[in-house]
């Protein structure tokens, strides 16, 4: 049973090493770095007509 | 001195407002309300001060406080607590928050009296396996010398004559960043007048709205900074994520919301997300709002990820739609890691922690509150950890399996592009 649980603990801290790894490897590119400020443009960008639209209600 | 049973509520909260204010107390077991004649409520006294003092037919200046127990009691029993005769503890535990009447009407909907600040309990935390967080802080109450505490966000309805929808909701808003933050607590009208320094294309007093930029000039005004958010530019839970993740800071996120008629025409209006109720996965299942045209803590819900809302906007008031059009964010400046980079990490761990069947969540927290929260766990080189200097504030992304935390990945929230500062390993 113990053997057991250290296995699935070992597994586990396997696939948590490969997920800390491949993004660390991806996210400070420079084409992930471009892709990043993009993506925060994207989510932050207001139009013109909005930002003087009134909350009326 | 007043004291009544909770069953004659209709004669003192009546109006749309004030019914919903009747069933929420109802759920909340509500059995006793005292009625505190003549009190005198800051904001409505500043409000009165800038506003209606200059009117020639004035309403009165004091308000008057509902006050609401789940014990049932008379007005003898109460009479006998003062003087010392009855224990003030049973009543201390029984209190659920209060209501502010203000003495005016409001003839634009239903000719009720206004509501004023209000503080009530939340919803119990949990909920069958789903749990409830909500944004609150301590509000304090005296009644008769008798302190009372409870935890809630105040909430009140828009007095049109100087502050809209826009206005309440950074009033709302302040409660909380005036603890975090120390910034000010002012009255709406204050709120106004800040706000409009900035011109909009409508009059400002009697205020009917605010648009987006004098809503961050004011903002602006109070030292801090403000993270907008566009909802509908992407396609993830971004509403559920952004809300969990500013809420475990206590920092509160406003929603614009986009309101569209039967007729096609459309109405936009700002409201507070002061909570949500999530599953045993973290999955949201339902937003809490204060939402100054319905109550405190109104239920909203969802089928697309809360990008639309099913909320009484579509149910009793005769709306077809209510879309989230942006999240704004009032944030310390010192928090530079803006919403838009930190979460495109947070996709990146995301979707590769699905792929390993584990889930995400992450969220932005301060290191005391984060450090003091390690202390219930079992890490890996744990002393290190805690001992380790960190900034204020930290983004964290932490990821699950089988409902337990096996790692975190800690982020300078002070710095302008994400950057992990350490992993926190938990032992399993």
């Amino acid at each position: 049973m113990e053997r057991k649980e250290n296995k699935k603990e070992k597994e586990i801290e396997q696939k948590i090493k490969k997920i800390l790894e491949d993004v660390e490897k991806k996210t400070y590119t420079k084409k992930n770095l471009e892709k990043m400020e993009d993506f925060h443009k994207k989510i932050s960008y207001i139009s013109p007509e909005d930002l003087l639209k009134s909350f009326t209600i | 001195m007043e004291v009544v049973p909770f069953n004659n509520i209709s004669s003192y909260l009546n109006g749309n407002i004030g019914k919903y204010l009747a069933d929420y107390l109802a759920e909340l077991q509500a059995s006793t309300v005292v009625i505190e004649e003549n009190y005198v409520d800051r904001n409505f006294l500043i409000d009165y001060a800038k506003f209606y003092a200059r009117s020639f037919s004035a309403p009165e200046r004091f308000t008057r406080r509902l006050h609401f127990f789940s014990k049932k009691f008379s007005e003898l029993h109460l009479k006998n607590a003062l003087e010392g005769n009855k224990s003030l503890k049973e009543l201390s535990e029984s209190y659920l928050g209060f209501v502010v009447i203000k003495p005016i009407k409001d003839n634009d909907i239903d000719g009720s009296f206004l509501i004023g600040r209000t503080a009530l309990k939340t919803y119990p935390k949990t909920d069958g396996q789903d749990t409830r967080t909500f944004l609150t802080h301590p509000c304090e109450a005296s009644l008769y010398g008798i302190p009372f505490k409870i935890n809630s966000l105040p909430f009140q309805t828009q007095d049109k004559a100087v502050a809209a929808c826009a206005t309440t909701a950074l009033w709302v808003s302040l409660y909380p960043l005036s603890i975090l933050f120390q910034v000010p607590m002012l009255s709406p009208s204050e709120i106004t007048e800040k706000a409009v320094t900035f011109p909009g294309e409508q009059r400002n007093f009697p205020s009917l709205g605010l648009n987006l930029l004098q809503m961050v000039n004011f903002i602006n005004f109070i030292g801090l900074d403000t993270e907008n958010i566009n909802v509908p530019s992407i396609d993830t839970t971004i509403v559920p994520d952004a809300v969990k993740a500013y809420i475990s800071a206590k920092i509160p996120v406003i929603a614009c919301l986009r309101l569209i008629r039967k007729d096609g025409l459309e109405d936009y209006h700002a409201v507070v997300i002061s909570g949500y109720k999530s599953d045993i996965n973290g999955n949201v299942k339902e937003l809490y709002i204060h939402d100054d045209q319905i109550g405190p803590y109104s239920r909203v819900r969802s089928q697309d990820s809360f990008k639309n809302w099913i909320n009484e906007w579509v149910i009793d008031y005769n709306y077809q739609k209510v879309i989230v059009k942006r999240l704004l964010v009032p944030i310390y400046p010192k928090i530079r890691v803006t919403f838009g980079r930190i979460y495109s990490v947070y996709l990146e761990y995301q979707e590769r922690a699905f792929g390993q069947g584990f889930y995400c969540k992450f969220f932005l927290t301060q290191v005391n509150h984060y450090k003091r929260s390690l202390l219930d766990y079992k890490l890996e080189n744990k002393i290190d950890i805690l001992s380790r200097p960190l900034p204020r504030f930290i983004w964290v992304i932490r990821i699950f399996s089988e409902y337990k935390p096996i790692v975190d990945v800690v982020f300078d929230g002070t710095e302008v592009f994400p950057k992990d500062l350490l992993t926190v390993g938990f032992s399993m």
